[in-house]
């Protein structure tokens, strides 16, 4: 694999991770932070590839990316389990309807 | 190197579709196409084990998962109006993205070492076997602790059906 292929997943990289930072800081809806959560999560997937290539042990980047993988998809499903305990008692999914119940 | 490029720019363009669709569920299925071209990016770096896993987990399970929990909790547009303001945002973005390339560039500029030729299931079952240990036990805590938040509450159903009975009894 040539360092030129490593450089481009390194920007991919870096333009996930931007995107699901400011996913995470503009959207409200609580699914919709779930989505940039799991957009966050496919850049830590693509690093932990590109970094086992990029150090010379691709096999262990390969397991940690494997690991990555079934732990976002562990905390999606519990995130997506509370979205849905709070729409049936909040009777919304709006983070600032929520954060104003609180008070 | 050409497909490398499109293939994952075709991925970056699927995750700011997900953030910007307006209807939850054409969100998820363009969360669906990101994680589909990644795994075809990973499986073009040389990985196709993992990329397997990622097609059939994180576009094959977490779609189904997403499709589920929106049918439950219903389609909710929320406008776009942020707790944050964009400006602000779009700063914290720029500072996280500097502070990330500046800890990450000499680790990349550092000269490469000799490559390791361990094999990829030697290295997953034998030297990280703590790690798939850890997964199945993460798997069942997550199964169990989504199975209980959504579980209906049984005791309250029961109390109302027997209310409903002794009325209609009376």
């Amino acid at each position: 694999m040539s360092g030129d292929a490593w450089t481009i997943a390194m920007v991919a990289v870096l333009g996930l991770v931007a995107i699901g930072i400011y996913g995470l800081l503009i959207v409200r809806n609580l699914i919709k932070i779930v989505v940039a959560l799991q957009v966050f999560a496919k850049g830590t997937i693509l690093v932990m590839v590109a970094a086992g290539g990029i150090s010379g042990k691709p096999a262990i980047g390969q397991s940690l990316a494997i690991t990555v993988i079934v732990a976002d998809t562990v905390v999606t499903v519990m995130a997506l389990a509370l979205a849905i305990q709070v729409r049936r008692w909040c009777g919304t999914l709006d983070t600032r309807v929520i954060s104003r119940l609180r008070r | 190197m050409v497909i490398q490029t499109l293939v994952l720019s075709a991925t970056l363009i699927c995750a700011l579709q997900a953030i910007h669709a307006p209807r939850l569920l054409i969100s998820a299925l363009w969360l669906a196409g990101c994680s589909a071209l990644l795994a075809l990016s990973i499986a073009l770096l040389g990985a196709p084990e993992v990329g397997v896993v990622e097609l059939s987990v994180g576009a094959g399970l977490v779609t189904i998962i997403f499709v589920f929990a929106i049918n439950v909790a219903g389609e909710e547009t929320v406008g776009l109006t942020s707790l944050v303001p964009r400006p602000l945002a779009w700063a914290l973005m720029g500072i996280f993205l500097f502070l990330l390339v500046w800890l990450t560039l000499p680790g990349l500029l550092a000269p490469a070492l000799p490559r390791d030729a361990l094999p990829f299931l030697r290295a997953l079952w034998d030297e990280r076997s703590l790690d798939t240990v850890l997964q199945v036990a993460l798997i069942f805590s997550g199964v169990l602790g989504s199975l209980g938040l959504l579980a209906e509450r049984q005791e309250a159903g029961h109390t109302a059906r027997e209310a409903g009975g002794e009325g209609a009894s009376t």
